[in-house]
């Protein structure tokens, strides 16, 4: 199992250097005298208290209205009623529970306190090490109670929902009068059932080519198409060599281009001929915002390769501001598109790449390629049309057609292959010109094996617009000949064969589908997530409310379980290079001016994240969306929603124990 | 005839203790110059007067223990104990007396660790004050019962007994019994806290800091809210616990239970010691002689006191002594309970 752990050693170090200081040094007796029996009947009365208060007299109502919404709302399809079912019941569980839970946690001291009772308390031989805890452990037992309770009613809720929709897509079907697409989206849960917990593998890779690429060749696009190739680039590399005291990107910067091409007639090459082929290049940011346009490289002038087979390399200068733009955006991509109609380029992963210029040639810094995205996509990146995704397949009859190749599994992580079938996913939004007619969409897909290179028969594929269509291929359609057995890695082509019609593609686009596990288990996975947020909650709650009043815990406990969900949410308005990206977009030509309003925006953002980065990430503990999505929590997520609680918990207890033993409780 | 000194009242709520009505003792006790002496001599202070080790020895030992509150800023707010020097020895029973705001509480909330000393150090039985393992030794009546109001009695018990780590077997015998002790009887002791009476609120509150069966009991106001049965019964307990062994701190506003019970006393006014010693020493008056007998007629009254003006050249008061209104009240709520009922079942 690969966890990554969002957090640095220096961090972890902080928090055991923390919890070392405080419990370890500071605590020292209480801990070696922790009794377990203190702490247990601490939380015992806090879990009565809770009960006899009729904290739980909140579900009845929460159920309802539960209920109620899931009546009330309007699903596309049986699939998206319990989706919707799921989701309506994890969300309100969530809520309530969070929300139950920080009002107790932050009241539970101040209340002991006000009405004295921690006289008694204190007095007896119960530390605050084990009170602390101990209101942790009661606070932890009443988010269970809460949670077990709204478990079990969704897992009813749900199962009541998934009878009633397969009712209706049993009778949907004996009617006979669905469309095609539908037919086999109703047949395929017919089977599965509505329940589902699948594990889904997504592409290694997504590109959109011209024409397919043979193993040893490169990929290729042509015109209306395009490609980017990420760069990340420290500003220090920008700095012109032999020049250290200039800024970032003062000489400007070079890109070099090995771009072999030829000249085509419609779909097909035709021959290697000594012409030239004219690109268009600009730089975008990482989110595809337009950064340096054409007037800013080469000097404005077009950019022609001259050379077909590329062994001359052709050399295109970016303008020294734009090249401090580039300084301050750190991540940003090439884009590169075919000007015309007749020819086409092909692109590998040494094609394009960076050269900042110096007072020497010895002094020359290349900078290569990086990826900047989650996949393990290398640049450089083809994506076919200009769509609003950025990928877009087109159909026959009209320029700019290409194929979508969906790479699927490694040699150190090959497609698991279990059963007698592969089955996969595809969503796409459909685009249909106006002239095209109102006929389906139809998709070719072919699926290859890459190292025996079986190739299984065509499967045909009826899109509807963002809606998830199910393909079952059996694995012995994959036989080379020899063996039915596949090795896993997998490539899926994917066409428009309808003419003037066209596909957009979404990084999930397609993803190979395996069983995994029960729903019950999935669904109880996402409740414990929400019990891990609960008891962090608690823990930060309790943290503040031993020195602040309640109000202002309360307070203050939102802030820091919200700031980092606030900065995520704010997201690209943050990201590195916003101080370029403001300069640019307010139009200022001054160099120092663009400096100034950079840095100040970059160090404000900058501030803004290490705040964030300090504080507890929610979207860790989120593991609603998999199950809504039927698909499998992974063991890691839960790994990782449980080290993060342990980052943030364990300092907040000790700190909160800290200042309880510091506090007089007697005023 | 026999000669009684002013505090040595017998307890046994069977037993009427006798006092006179109106006395020129009273009219004496009115001179406090006369009756507070000055600050005891280091010879009547044990604390100033102390063995090898006086705080291994004592249940409590104070040295120089100052408290004084400070607003937000840190500036000195309120000095509520001035330089305390205190010592109380293991088994006696010992009462803190004073006004409101005179440092009673105060003193006993940095014994038990609530609040922390500006200056000074404290003993208890033997250990600094602030350490938690001392409280296992430690009961703790406060002055109302800051107990948590959903529990039942059983369960405030429980509650109490878990913190001390006693085991469940033993808090399974324990708790019956102190229930017991403090007259609660099995209706009671199921019904939550919020539903108890003052009265009921303080004998539960007594239980839990019995619970541990403590070498020191601190009761803070133990007779508040108590009907006079109840005091009764309250201050028999405390002779009990110092039967036991045990050594009570009182802390009270009702000067006739402390004298009932208590073997030392100091008063604090301003968070200063005014006075120090044994109740008998302190509230003792030298001149005057108090000479108890029955069934005298009134020519040997008469003759008695020609005879006593003889002897002093003075007047002497004669008085019949009258019984005190508590002493009443629990011979009335005797006579009307029925054999082996509790008098607050029928509540």
């Amino acid at each position: 199992m690969d966890v990554v752990l969002p957090y640095s050693p220096q961090m972890i170090a902080f928090v055991a250097a923390v919890a070392a200081l405080c419990i370890g040094g500071y605590g020292f007796f209480d801990l070696i005298r922790f009794s377990l029996v203190r702490v247990l009947a601490i939380a015992h009365v806090l879990i009565i208290d809770a009960v006899r208060r009729r904290v739980l007299w909140v579900l009845p109502v929460v159920m309802l209205g539960v209920i109620v919404i899931v009546q009330l709302q309007r699903p596309i399809d049986e699939l998206d009623a319990v989706r919707q079912t799921i989701k309506a019941s994890l969300f309100a569980s969530g809520l309530v529970t969070g929300l139950l839970i920080l009002i107790l946690a932050s009241t539970s001291l101040g209340r002991d306190i006000d009405s004295k009772v921690i006289f008694t308390i204190v007095s007896k031989p119960a530390s605050r090490l084990e009170i602390v805890t101990g209101k942790l452990v009661g606070f932890s037992g009443v988010a269970a109670l809460l949670l077990g309770v709204m478990l079990v009613f969704t897992w009813g809720l749900t199962h009541v929902r998934a009878a009633q929709m397969g009712r209706t897509i049993d009778s949907r079907l004996a009617m006979g009068n669905s469309d095609a697409f539908s037919t086999a989206w109703l047949e395929h849960f017919q089977t599965t059932g509505l329940l589902r917990t699948n594990r889904l593998t997504s592409p290694t890779s997504t590109n959109v080519f011209s024409r397919l690429p043979s193993k040893s060749e490169p990929g290729s696009i042509s015109s209306l198409q395009n490609a980017v190739i990420p760069f990340e680039v420290d500003p220090i590399q920008l700095i012109p060599g032999g020049a250290s005291n200039a800024l970032p990107g003062a000489a400007g910067v070079v890109i070099e281009l090995r771009i072999p091409f030829e000249q085509i007639s419609g779909d097909r090459p035709l021959v290697l001929l000594a012409d030239e082929c004219q690109l268009a290049i600009s730089i975008v940011s990482q989110f595809d915002e337009l950064v340096v346009g054409p007037a800013e490289i080469n000097r404005g002038s077009p950019v022609v390769l001259t050379d077909p087979a590329a062994i001359k390399p052709v050399r295109v200068f970016v303008s020294e501001q734009a090249s401090q733009l580039l300084a301050g955006m750190r991540r940003f991509m090439i884009r590169i598109s075919v000007v015309g109609g007749d020819h086409l380029i092909s692109l590998g992963s040494e094609s394009v790449r960076l050269i900042v210029p110096a007072t020497s040639a010895d002094l020359f810094r290349t900078i290569t390629p990086v990826n900047l995205f989650e996949t393990q996509q290398p640049a450089p990146i083809l994506r076919g049309g200009f769509g609003r995704r950025g990928l877009r397949v087109l159909g026959p009859g009209q320029p700019g057609t290409g194929t979508a190749r969906f790479s699927f599994g490694t040699q150190a992580q090959p497609v698991p292959l279990s059963s007698d079938h592969l089955d996969l996913e595809l969503r796409v939004g459909v685009d249909r010109s106006e002239d095209a007619g109102d006929v389906p969409t139809r998709l070719v897909l072919t699926l290859t094996d890459r190292k025996t290179g079986a190739i299984a028969p065509e499967q045909i594929v009826i899109p509807e617009n963002n809606r998830t269509a199910f393909i079952r291929v059996p694995i012995a359609s994959l036989s080379s000949g020899v063996s039915s057995l596949t090795s896993g890695l997998i490539d899926a082509d994917l066409r428009v064969e309808t003419p003037g019609h066209a596909i957009e593609l979404e990084k999930s686009t397609m993803s190979v589908v395996e069983p995994s596990g029960f729903f019950a288990v999935n669904l109880a996975k996402a409740f414990f997530g929400q019990w891990l947020l609960a008891v962090l909650i608690a823990s930060l709650a309790l943290c503040c409310s031993t020195f602040l009043s309640w109000h202002i815990a309360l307070v203050l406990s939102v802030f820091v379980l919200g700031a980092n969900w606030v900065v995520e949410q704010v997201g690209d308005a943050l990201a590195s290079g916003i101080g370029a990206r403001v300069a640019l977009s307010a139009q200022i030509t001054d160099t120092a001016a663009v400096q100034t309003v950079a840095g100040t925006v970059e160090g404000l953002a900058l501030t803004l994240r290490t705040i964030a980065s300090y504080l507890p990430n929610l979207d860790y503990f989120a593991l609603n969306d998999f199950v809504e999505r039927g698909l499998a929590v992974p063991s890691t997520d839960v790994i990782r929603a449980v080290f993060t609680l342990v980052i943030f918990a364990v300092p907040a207890i000790s700190l909160a124990y800290v200042a309880l033993r510091r506090k007089e409780v007697a005023p | 005839m026999s000669e009684t000194g002013v505090g040595d009242h017998a307890i046994d709520p069977s037993r009427a203790a006798v006092k006179p009505a109106v006395t020129p003792v009273v009219d004496a006790m009115r001179d406090d110059s006369a009756l507070i002496p000055p600050l005891a001599s280091p010879a009547a202070n044990p604390a100033a007067n102390p063995a090898a080790n006086p705080a291994a020895e004592a249940a409590v030992h104070i040295e120089h223990l100052t408290k004084t509150y400070r607003d937000f800023w840190g500036r000195d707010k309120v000095r509520a104990l001035d330089d305390l020097n205190l010592t109380i020895q293991r088994g006696e029973v010992f009462g803190l007396l004073g006004p409101n705001g005179s440092g009673k509480s105060t003193t006993i909330k940095l014994l038990l660790g609530l609040i922390f000393p500006t200056s000074g150090r404290a003993w208890v039985l033997g250990q600094p004050v602030g350490s938690t393992a001392i409280n296992q030794k430690i009961g703790f009546l406060p002055e109302e019962s800051y107990l948590y109001r959903f529990l039942n009695g059983e369960e405030t018990l429980y509650f109490y007994g878990r913190l001390f780590n006693i085991p469940h077997r033993e808090l399974k015998k324990r708790v019956p019994e102190l229930l017991d002790i403090v007259g609660l009887d099995n209706k009671a002791r199921k019904r939550k806290l919020r539903e108890y009476s003052k009265g009921m609120a303080r004998r539960i509150g007594l239980a839990q800091a019995m619970i541990n069966d403590p070498e020191l009991i601190v009761l803070d106001e133990p007779t508040t809210g108590l009907d006079p049965i109840g005091t009764r019964e309250m201050k028999d307990l405390i002779v009990s616990l110092k039967n036991q062994g045990k050594t009570v701190i009182l802390c009270s506003h009702l000067l006739a239970d402390v004298q009932d019970v208590c073997d030392r006393i100091t008063i604090l006014f301003r968070g200063k010691m005014q006075t120090l010693g044994s109740v008998s020493e302190l509230l003792q008056v030298r001149d005057v002689t108090h000479i108890e007998t029955t069934g005298l007629s009134p020519d040997q009254l008469a003759q008695a006191r020609t005879f006593m003006r003889n002897l002093t050249g003075k007047e002497p008061a004669v008085t019949h002594p009258s019984s005190t209104l508590e002493d009443l009240f629990v011979r009335i709520v005797a006579d009307n309970t029925p054999a082996g009922q509790s008098y607050t079942s029928s509540r």
